[in-house]
């Protein structure tokens, strides 16, 4: 059976792609350590983990400039961009397939195309995601890394703990996050669909979308 | 209304809320430590001991002090103050030994000038030949203070000149840990200025030789070097929380170990049974965990990452997560039976 292809993911969008996964892993993982630290540690120990974080984060920093720029520079923003008809509507539409739709044998409301990779509820998952999560903690992290820098006190509490715990929120909704977009990932026309066309770049269309 | 409008209704309502947030941080950013809770009520000071006190602070305040010429009487002569010498009556008069005659502690034979220089050799009382077994400083411990004392290192190490003032200048000594609604930083910067005296290589004294009779000086600044964050472990913790054994019978650790026997580990501070807490933070309010912070007694101040986790906020995280999981479960089950 012949399958039809489109390219989605160009090179540089992989190459940021696999990079900010492994870094964000990383992050989660020694991120882990240090907040649950503990004399009987199980995960990673302290200083390794906050050695390794300091580096993965300014490296995930740095990673975040490529997309950005990369973004602002290629075709590739128009995924982003949301479409101004329909909003909520279209969230809802999108919700409803993958709670129900789908075990009925619906078509996706919104399939991929080359113009559209992202369905409603990917959009404002990313675009929240990518350009108000990553730089809260690009720039909280880069706060706690440059720690003389925080104010004595925010909001009349400590300043480093104010800091802390939006890092931490932050990085809680990123873990949530990367648990559903890995999911998610796995409803393609095969389980295995979207990983591979992340890695090579072409995203194989089901039948429905042909 | 066209939905172009409305996108862009939606578009400026988030970012005047973003915009406001970030407003109301920088509003609410205040560069100054943690303010007192309680002020504490003004005792004018009622010094006794000023005047007789004048007549040795006349010289012992200059550098270059006046004495009769004992060969003749008509001129004086001009001589030179040692700096260790030289009293800061501004430091002395608010220090915890701001009412003391200067006899108080050094020998009667002072009065005489120009003073006997068989005096410099006469024993100086240490803190105990005042305070021991004396029931108005029983809560400082002195006897404790002093067995912790003689098992440290510094005074194994040189048990005929390290005393109390080896590190304790009588002249300016300020409880700094009493207070427990002081600036953390200020007990800090406090006692790691006594260490510091004989220790910061980036100063010439000659104490450090005298004590250790001539061994080389370490650079603890490049002995700290594995430390991340350096200037922030400086500036918030003192020495002596790593380099002294706790000690629960005094307020605070007078046993200096050897190197070897210091705090490696930063998993002693950064977890939830932190070393610090029966150290540094020993004398803070032990503030009840209102808001689910354990530790709370260091959040005024400090935030020690593994030491200051919430227990509401795991618990919520472990929720959502654990709730995420369960979601995605029943989807794949559904997924499996429908072959979807």
């Amino acid at each position: 059976m012949s399958t039809k292809r489109i390219y989605l993911y160009p090179k540089w969008l992989r190459l940021w792609h696999i990079i900010n996964a492994l870094l964000c892993l990383t992050l989660i993982f020694t991120g882990l350590s240090m907040q649950f630290s503990s004399k009987e540690t199980i995960l990673l120990n302290f200083f390794t983990s906050v050695r390794i974080h300091d580096i993965t984060g300014i490296s995930l920093a740095v990673n975040y400039l490529l997309f950005f720029i990369g973004n602002l520079a290629t075709a590739n923003k128009r995924h982003y961009r949301i479409p101004a008809k329909g909003f909520t509507g279209n969230i809802i539409k999108q919700l409803k397939y993958y709670l129900s739709g789908m075990f009925k044998g619906k078509k996706a409301p919104f399939p991929t195309t080359e113009e559209q990779k992202f369905n409603p509820v990917q959009q404002i998952t990313y675009k929240t995601v990518m350009y108000f999560m990553v730089p809260v903690m690009v720039i909280t992290g880069g706060l706690m890394f440059f720690h003389s820098v925080i104010p004595y006190r925010i909001y009349n509490i400590n300043g480093p703990l104010f800091v802390d715990v939006v890092h931490l929120c932050g990085a809680f909704i990123i873990t949530l996050f990367l648990l559903i977009h890995l999911y998610f990932a796995t409803i393609g026309h095969t389980p295995t669909a979207h990983f591979k066309s992340i890695i090579n770049g072409y995203h194989e269309l089901d039948e429905e979308e042909k | 209304m066209s939905s172009a409008f409305k996108m862009n209704k939606i578009g400026i309502v988030i970012g005047v809320l973003i915009l406001l947030l970030v407003v109301s941080i920088i509003f609410t950013i205040q560069n100054k430590p943690f303010t007192k809770i309680r002020k504490k009520a003004h005792q004018p000071k009622e010094y006794t001991s000023k005047g007789d006190n004048a007549k040795c602070l006349k010289c012992h305040t200059v550098s270059r002090y006046e004495i009769n010429n004992p060969d003749d009487s008509t001129t004086v002569l001009l001589k030179r103050m040692p700096a260790r010498c030289i009293i800061d009556t501004n430091r002395y008069y608010t220090s915890n030994h701001w009412d003391f005659k200067c006899t108080d502690c050094h020998s009667d034979a002072y009065s005489k000038v120009p003073h006997d220089s068989k005096l410099k050799y006469a024993q100086i009382n240490t803190c105990l030949d005042c305070h021991a077994e004396d029931a108005k400083y029983a809560k400082f411990h002195f006897e404790n203070i002093d067995t912790a004392f003689r098992k440290s290192m510094h005074f194994k190490n040189d048990t005929v000149n390290f005393n109390c003032w080896s590190c304790h200048n009588a002249h300016y000594n300020k409880t700094s840990m009493r207070d427990s609604l002081q600036d953390i930083k200020i007990t800090v910067a406090t006692d790691n200025a006594m260490c510091m005296k004989c220790h910061d290589t980036s100063t010439s004294n000659d104490y450090y030789e005298f004590y250790s009779k001539g061994k080389a000086k370490a650079n603890i600044y490049e002995k700290h070097q594995w430390l991340p964050m350096l200037e922030n472990h400086l500036l918030n913790v003192r020495c002596i929380d790593c380099h002294a054994a706790m000690d629960p019978k005094t307020l605070v650790a007078h046993t200096i170990q050897p190197k070897s026997l210091s705090v490696r580990a930063c998993a002693d501070c950064h977890s939830p049974n932190s070393i610090l807490i029966k150290s540094l933070y020993k004398n803070r309010p032990q503030a009840g965990s209102r808001f689910g912070f354990l530790n709370p007694q260091t959040l005024q101040e400090q935030d020690i990452i593994g030491s200051n986790r919430n227990y509401y906020l795991d618990l919520i995280f472990l929720f959502v997560l654990g709730f995420a999981g369960f979601v995605i479960l029943i989807h794949i089950i559904f997924r499996i039976i429908k072959k979807a």
